[in-house]
């Protein structure tokens, strides 16, 4: 009961940010929020790396295993972790790159806000929670840790660790309120090409598509929190948080350089920057970055898509929910792909698309 | 933590490092320019 009535708080400060707008909600959320999760994750990182024994914790991380580098499943987990931190292949970036003005500096703004990511999720993300878990639990115990998934990590094992250091109740607060403000200024954005989608191709004020969307994701919202026990936020983050994103990031990056073509792209991506992008960039774009995707995904598919697809390793108890799961994704993509084909005719018919 | 571990561990911290110097650097020194 006290999750469920912490779910509609979070639930609602998300919808209230993004009722008032992109600058005077989410841009203003950010603002606030990342130079604090910023100064938590600092200074837990320093807490964490004053451990004793912590290069060990750090070497678990960092020692290299290049046996892994054949495991289609190690890439596609790389690929889908960075495209959902720097918010790729889900809309997101597409729908605020609509919103900048022809002068923007996009070379700039890309390398910062890349840069920026890597800095919180490699410096500061890697140093605190493996290393501290494998300071307290040793090698065995960071590696069922790790395996037991990023939402056990956090809630269960950090909890565990705090409980046996000094001032652990502080660094705990700093903890959950860095995973808070992580949390919420990620789901913001999220919500904002749906937003965007609503209003601009359906006609609706922003007030009433933030309304509709509140309404539609609550109703999606009851499966997952009723049925997290029997896996279902994890099928949905391997599909919507992991595999989608690698596919649809594909199919952008093919778009983008191949139809769109990589002269008018570079000519785009120059357009108001400062600082040019080396030239080698070129080819990487348009050949390695596709084609590498490609073979990710076609070795993923190869080595792992049978067994997941038939769901192998998914306790029999479980499987019904899973299918569920699946089957519900399945026709919310329909849905989506008809309101997409609807808005499509709709603007045809409006004359703004020939 | 092995050489290996210790060369990629200080290679990327670095390198994340200085491109986000530079970037921040290059936003704040340049005039009327906003991310």
């Amino acid at each position: 009961m006290t999750a469920y009535v912490f779910f509609l708080i979070t639930f609602l400060i998300n919808f209230y940010f993004v009722y008032r707008g992109v600058q005077g909600g989410i841009e203003l959320l950010c603002k606030i929020a990342m130079p604090i999760l910023f100064i938590f994750g600092f200074i837990l990182a320093a807490r964490v790396l004053m451990m004793p024994h912590i290069t060990d914790g750090l070497g678990f991380l960092w020692n290299p295993d290049f046996s892994v580098l054949t495991s289609a499943k190690v890439w596609m987990a790389a690929a889908g972790q960075i495209f959902f931190t720097l918010s790729v292949g889900i809309g997101v970036i597409l729908t605020y790159a609509s919103y900048l003005k022809k002068g923007d500096d996009v070379a700039l703004s890309g390398l910062t806000a890349a840069s920026t990511n890597e800095l919180a999720e490699v410096v500061l993300g890697g140093s605190i929670v493996i290393p501290a878990a494998f300071v307290f639990f040793g090698a065995a115990g960071a590696a069922a840790a790790a395996a037991s998934g990023s939402f056990n990590l956090g809630f269960v094992t950090m909890p565990l660790i705090f409980g046996q250091i000094d001032f652990g109740g502080f660094f705990a607060l700093l903890w959950f309120a860095l995973l808070f403000l992580a949390g919420i200024t990620s789901s913001v954005s999220l919500l904002e090409p749906a937003v965007a989608f609503f209003s601009n191709d359906f006609g609706l004020t922003r007030k009433k598509a933030v309304v509709w969307l509140g309404v539609i994701l609550f109703a999606l919202c009851q499966f997952p929190i009723f049925f997290l026990g029997q896996g279902v936020v994890d099928e949905l983050d391997f599909w919507g948080g992991t595999f989608a994103l690698v596919l649809f990031g594909t199919i952008e990056t093919i778009i983008f350089v191949w139809f769109f073509g990589i002269e008018k792209a570079w000519a785009e991506i120059h357009h108001g920057a400062e600082m040019k992008i080396p030239g080698f960039y070129k080819p990487i774009i348009r050949y390695v970055t596709p084609l590498f995707l490609i073979i990710i995904l076609s070795f993923w598919f190869f080595q792992q898509g049978l067994p997941v697809i038939m769901m192998q390793g998914v306790p029999t108890a479980n499987q019904p929910y899973i299918l569920a799961t699946r089957i519900g994704l399945i026709l919310l993509f329909a849905a989506i792909a008809i309101a997409v084909r609807i808005a499509y005719y709709r603007k045809k018919q409006a004359g703004e698309i020939e | 933590m092995n050489l290996y571990g210790w060369i990629f561990m200080l290679g990327s911290w670095g390198t994340i490092i200085t491109l986000c110097v530079y970037c921040f650097w290059r936003v704040f020194t340049t005039p009327d320019k906003d991310l």
